[in-house]
């Protein structure tokens, strides 16, 4: 318990370091925002005055403080290419990509799980060969690539699936929280739901398959250990039926430490994402984020890195502290 | 197995050259994966480094009338959109995304076992210190890390070497520290202490020797994904500018062609592919063969 409200009262210092070094990286290098907007303007009077409404004539250390404060408030900064808070947008662009990322990995878990069940009770023989053979080759794809690939087989030759998008166009949907299946479901618009299942099988595939690698050696590697423990042992000599003990006494002790890979890899779903969405036109962050670069849009870049990170820190710390729930061993110290 | 243990223990007998040929043959059989992964990784470097001896055509070099041609003799991979052969283009493309990561990797290496040292050594506030600086650095997710580098830095190789080194440099920092904590209570670090020497002198002699073998494992596993974050950065557009070789920006050019013309995304991406494919084999049977936990599984 003690530990889990250290870890709880260290959450916001480790998310002012966060915000900071966000900060620093993007203000200590070279490139001036302005730069943009300057190829727009001649004048330099209005140069001037538009770097006094931005802020952007006070020292860095001003700048900092007034950013800290805003950030407090919820608030993250006005975008300088189109006008708007970076706050609006993100909580317009966040949804598609987190739930992007929960599917891919609902998707890793299920493949990564099952495959490293059979492949440790299958030790050594060809099933296992052939898991381990497809879980190195799964990681080692880069996620642009086998998005681009499941697109031509399976939306431009098969036409199985849309090749990009969200929804169906014509389909109808409203919009409440943004989460499209959330809102499908509050509205009861199975249809909508339907065609949203339909458009995010593919993006949600591409991520979903590179990291299940990750989770089906862990799995493989976790479920080997538990199997030679004694409670396996005496499952099976009380005679209950083999899938019982694996999937129900192996796997929820081999469990453990996947589930904390999954934590951690919940980050590099986040960062897959963001670069499927391009292959995919998923109007999500990763755009936004790529947009923001190109464009010297600081406030974007800022925003967009510091909510995701936030979110990373968060989701590590929220699989940290159910972990500790699953296993009784680390409650009780 | 059997036969392997006779020819050891009547080495004697043996001519020198079967000897060597049989030593080779058990390093294969023990270790086929890494074997295989190391000797193509050689292919795929000598392939980018004389690129030039190995194609007769010039990769940048537009040639309209040859455009999109589907794979065929003269051109083994096809043609791009400006009538540019692919397989020269793959060949050249593969030197910005190596030089990327393998260097990122160099630097990330030395840098990270340096701040891990340090830290696992002196111990106390300088530990606590640079260990907090690495936590930070690794609430950003990897990938998205070196995007906000190079996002602040602008585009081009260096860059990318700059946000590739920094996105690895916290796991090599804490491997680092953690085996240099081990280290500082073995006997001999203890009774080195005992007749004097220096901090310098023991880290130099004692504790970075040891380090060496784990962190060169770990190297080979995070060049794997140097790789993939040096191709994810060309692909979004934050490395090498066009027209240069590059196989993350062909990627990207080409996708929009898949209706047309798959190959021109396909082997770009192959080429990624089969070389993170055969560094993850040497870095798998580099690891099983130090890790004496892992053999047999």
């Amino acid at each position: 318990m003690r530990y889990l409200i250290s870890r709880l009262l260290w959450l916001p210092v480790v998310l002012w370091a966060v915000a900071s070094l966000t900060f620093l990286v993007l203000r200590l290098t070279p490139g001036d925002p302005m730069g943009q907007v300057a190829n727009l303007i001649v004048d330099q009077a209005q140069i001037d005055r538009i770097r006094a409404e931005w802020g952007l004539d006070q020292p860095l250390w001003q700048q900092y403080l007034a950013f800290l404060g805003n950030l407090v408030t919820g608030s993250m900064g006005v975008s300088m290419a189109s006008g708007m808070p970076v706050s609006a947008l993100l909580a317009q662009k966040m949804p598609p990509t987190i739930e992007l990322a929960l599917f891919s990995m609902l998707i890793a878990t299920v493949i990564g799980v099952t495959a490293g069940v059979l492949s440790a009770t299958t030790r050594r023989r060809s099933v296992d060969f052939a898991a381990r053979g497809l879980a190195v080759l799964g990681l080692s794809i880069p996620w642009f690539w086998i998005a681009i690939m499941l697109i031509f087989i399976f939306a431009v030759q098969l036409r199985w699936f849309p090749v990009g998008g969200r929804i169906g166009v014509g389909v109808d949907y409203t919009t409440i929280t943004n989460f499209i299946f959330l809102d499908q479901l509050l509205t009861g618009n199975w249809a909508g739901l339907a065609s949203a299942l339909h458009h995010i099988a593919l993006p949600a595939l591409a991520i979903g398959l590179t990291t299940s690698g990750f989770v089906m050696r862990m799995t493989r590697s976790s479920m080997l250990e538990v199997l030679h423990r004694e409670y396996v042992r005496s499952a099976r000599s009380r005679g209950l039926p083999e899938p019982r003990v694996l999937w129900g006494h192996a796997l929820r002790n081999a469990m453990l430490p996947v589930i904390t890979l999954l934590g951690l890899q919940f980050g590099a779903l986040l960062g897959g994402a963001v670069i499927t969405e391009l292959v995919f036109s998923w109007p999500g962050m990763g755009r936004m984020l790529l947009d923001g670069i190109l464009r010297r849009d600081y406030a974007v870049v800022q925003g967009t890195v510091i909510f995701v990170a936030f979110f990373y820190v968060t989701a590590n710390l929220a699989v940290d502290i159910f972990y500790h729930f699953l296993d009784p061993r680390l409650r009780e110290s | 197995m059997a036969t392997v243990r006779l020819s050891r223990t009547d080495a004697g007998h043996i001519p020198a050259v079967t000897r060597q040929a049989q030593r080779w043959k058990t390093l294969v059989d023990r270790h086929l994966a890494a074997t295989v992964g190391g000797l193509f990784l050689l292919f795929v470097l000598l392939c980018s480094v004389a690129a030039p001896l190995f194609s007769p055509y010039d990769p940048i070099q537009i040639d309209i009338p040859q455009r999109l041609q589907a794979p065929s003799w003269p051109h083994l991979f096809g043609t791009d959109e400006f009538g540019r052969d692919l397989l020269t283009r793959v060949l050249y493309g593969g030197r910005p995304v190596l030089l990327t990561s393998f260097l990122s990797v160099l630097a990330a290496a030395v840098a990270g076992t340096a701040i891990g040292t340090l830290a696992g050594y002196l111990g106390g506030q300088v530990d606590n210190l640079l260990m907090r600086l690495i936590d930070v650095m690794l609430s950003f997710p990897a990938v998205l890390l070196a995007i906000l580098i190079v996002a602040a830095l602008g585009t081009g190789v260096p860059n990318a070497i700059v946000a590739v080194t920094f996105s690895l440099v916290p796991t090599f920092a804490r491997l680092a520290r953690a085996l240099a904590l081990s280290l500082t209570l073995e006997q001999f670090v203890v009774a080195s202490h005992a007749i004097g020497a220096t901090g310098p002198q023991i880290i130099w002699r004692h504790l970075l020797p040891n380090l060496l073998p784990p962190i060169i494992v770990q190297a080979t596993a995070m060049l794997a994904i140097a790789v993939a974050f040096a191709s994810a950065l060309s692909f979004l557009g934050l490395g090498v500018e066009p027209p240069t070789p590059d196989w993350g920006l062909m990627v990207s050019e080409g996708q929009r062609l898949i209706y047309d013309a798959l190959w021109v995304p396909f082997f770009p991406g192959l080429a990624i592919t089969l070389t993170v494919l055969a560094v993850n084999f040497l870095g798998d049977g580099l690891r099983d063969r130090l890790d004496p936990t892992l053999r047999n599984r």
